[in-house]
């Protein structure tokens, strides 16, 4: 039975994700036919097409549509990748990448490249500050719940939430010191709401090879994941090195967050929902839970992205906006639905 | 009789508090060794270093003669399996699952399980007779039925060396007793046993040798017989008991009458 319910939802995600690509790039402001797409593409690969549609067409598709749906597919597939992995290493059903407060620390160095006006010449200031800003959290906290080579996961979680509140209030700091100059206070604003506008191939190339590096890893620790979930001493005593995976995991976690709240701004809940639906569907085994979320991810933020694009067209609702508001009210009813089950 | 698990000199200091020092006995193949003693004694403590979950300070603890610290983990989880206390799990695991992950230290990171995986699951669920349970959830899963399926789990190891810590605490008498006759029946000329347990009597009934730790020390070291004895018990357990042969049942009858006062305790 379980069988014939991962083959299933493989499928549908595998389908979902195709029909979130294509609309991610089709529509728009501007509509691009779905025949032209692929004339476009091939073109663009050097295939010999000769183009039959508007120039227009082809830029708008290749320097605004594609590099937004694969910033969006990196970062739908990363954080929902991050979530899962971090739910089992917790063995808590509400961790997720902003748990140890990586993502706070990542909008903080973003924050801060902002108000110094670093990001105004050039796209690269903005996430390396921010990567290095979530790099040094993850850092600091492992460190902080670190004694003799142990780290008890409750001492990590509280350390995160302490860490990623200083992160929350630094960040207001900044804020609140740059609502004077109205410019730089609306971009502050626009990038702490999370967004996938004018994403550039500069952005996809900083967060791609990244994540897809990570996300390897980390799929490679499925079993030890499953294993993990039963408990440390469990998991010991069928050969998993716990220290040693915690550390390789969190470290994963963290770049991949970090990358990813560089490029996007805030995105909460899809790290949340998209491994808990997951589980309900194909149980908790991490070799098929762990490419499913990524999948799945992926195409849920680009879906989110289209309709964020469209419900108040001709403006943009904020992409980080839309997903909470579809993530806490579905998490509140998972919550309800499966109340004496527990999550995990 | 070849040593399997062997302990000597081995000391243990936790945050510069002595736990252990110079603990030394062996468990040979075909043994069912009882480790018993009061709260705070050591005994979880010695099953964690033996499972190389505690770094050791001095001394040495050879699984099938080789010291742990040359071991990796896997290599070490292939020696030596473990079964703690009965413990709550709230996955959605079957327990095929669960028994499969005993197989997790012979398999490579993306290597599927072989027709082997499969024979070593399959043994592991048909010698805890939980194979009718095979396709049931943990959660669904009374004590008894989720001890046997964590035994079964440490079986599918395939590991020579099994360590239990209280494996029968919140089981009922019937399933104490069912659990413990399982670890007897598993435990043949190739395998080996460290049971650390708290019921005297039932240490008695099962293992062939016992361990006793008081204050980290090894205090006596034998048969049942030679070990629960009235006196070490009023010694080291700090309580009045009687110890009874029973020549018809070829065991011993344990009988804890009440707790001794600390000073007035025979010497």
């Amino acid at each position: 039975m379980r069988r014939r319910q991962r083959v299933l939802a493989c499928t549908l995600a595998g389908l979902g994700l195709v029909a979130a690509v294509l609309a991610g790039t089709t529509y728009g402001a501007v509509s691009i036919p779905w025949r032209h797409l692929a004339g476009i593409l091939a073109h663009a690969a050097g295939l010999p097409v000769t183009p039959d549609w508007p120039a227009w067409e082809a830029t708008v598709l290749l320097h605004v549509r594609l590099p937004r749906v694969l910033v969006g597919l990196c970062v739908g597939g990363g954080l929902a990748l991050c979530g899962a992995a971090l739910q089992a290493l917790f063995r808590n059903p509400l961790a997720d990448p902003g748990v140890l407060g990586v993502s706070s620390g990542a909008a903080l160095g973003a924050v801060i490249a902002l108000y110094l006006g670093l990001a105004a010449h050039s796209v690269w200031p903005l996430p390396i500050l921010a990567c290095g800003s979530a790099g040094l959290t993850a850092f600091v906290v492992y460190g902080i719940a670190t004694r003799r080579g142990q780290t008890p996961i409750g001492t990590l979680l509280l350390a995160g939430v302490a860490v990623g509140s200083l992160n929350a209030a630094l960040t207001s700091f900044v804020l609140s010191l740059s609502l004077a100059n109205f410019d730089i206070g609306r971009q502050l604003i626009l990038w702490l709401l999370g967004g996938l506008d004018g994403r550039t191939w500069e952005h996809v190339k900083l967060v791609a090879p990244v994540t897809l590096v990570a996300a390897g890893l980390i799929i490679a620790y499925a079993r030890d994941l499953d294993v993990l979930l039963m408990g440390d001493v469990h998991a010991a005593s069928v050969g998993v090195d716990v220290v040693r995976v915690r550390r390789v995991l969190i470290i994963a976690t963290a770049l991949v967050t970090g990358v990813g709240v560089a490029v996007s701004g805030v995105i909460g809940f899809v790290g949340l929902i998209i491994p808990h639906i997951l589980r309900r569907l194909i149980g908790p085994h991490h070799q098929w839970l762990l490419p499913l979320a990524v999948v799945v991810g992926a195409a849920f933020l680009v879906f989110a992205d289209c309709l964020a694009r469209a419900l108040i067209a001709p403006e943009e609702l904020r992409l980080g906006v839309l997903t909470a508001l579809i993530g806490a009210p579905f998490f509140l009813f998972l919550l309800l639905r499966h109340r004496r089950e527990g999550l995990l | 009789m070849s040593a399997l698990l062997e302990v000597r000199d081995l000391t243990f200091a936790y945050q510069e508090r002595a736990v252990f020092s110079d603990v030394t006995f062996s468990v040979g193949a075909g043994e069912v060794v009882g480790l018993v003693g009061p709260n705070g004694s050591g005994k979880s403590t010695l099953l964690r270093l033996a499972l190389g979950l505690l770094a050791v300070d001095r001394g040495e603890l050879r699984v099938v003669g080789t010291p742990i610290a040359a071991l990796s983990r896997k290599a070490l989880a292939r020696h030596a399996a473990f079964v703690p206390q009965d413990t709550v799990i709230e996955i959605a695991f079957t327990v095929r699952d669960v028994v499969a992950m005993g197989r997790h230290p012979h398999l490579g990171r993306f290597q599927p399980e072989t027709p082997a995986d499969e024979a070593a699951i399959q043994w592991a669920l048909e010698a805890t007779t939980t194979q009718t349970l095979a396709e049931r959830r943990m959660q669904e899963l009374s004590g008894g039925e989720r001890q046997r399926v964590i035994l079964a789990r440490a079986l599918a190891q395939q590991a020579t060396i099994l360590l239990l810590d209280e494996p029968t605490a919140n089981l009922d008498v019937a399933h104490q007793l069912e659990m413990l006759m399982l670890v007897r029946a598993v435990v043949r000329e190739d395998r080996c046993a460290l049971i650390a347990i708290h019921d005297l009597a039932l240490a008695a009934r099962f293992c062939d040798r016992i361990v006793m730790l008081s204050e980290g020390a090894v205090v006596a070291l034998g048969t049942p017989r030679e070990v629960i004895t009235e006196a070490h018990l009023a010694r080291y357990f700090r309580i009045q008991a009687k110890v009874r042969w029973d020549p018809e049942l070829g065991g011993l009858l344990v009988l804890p009458r009440a707790p001794l006062p600390e000073r007035e305790a025979p010497r």
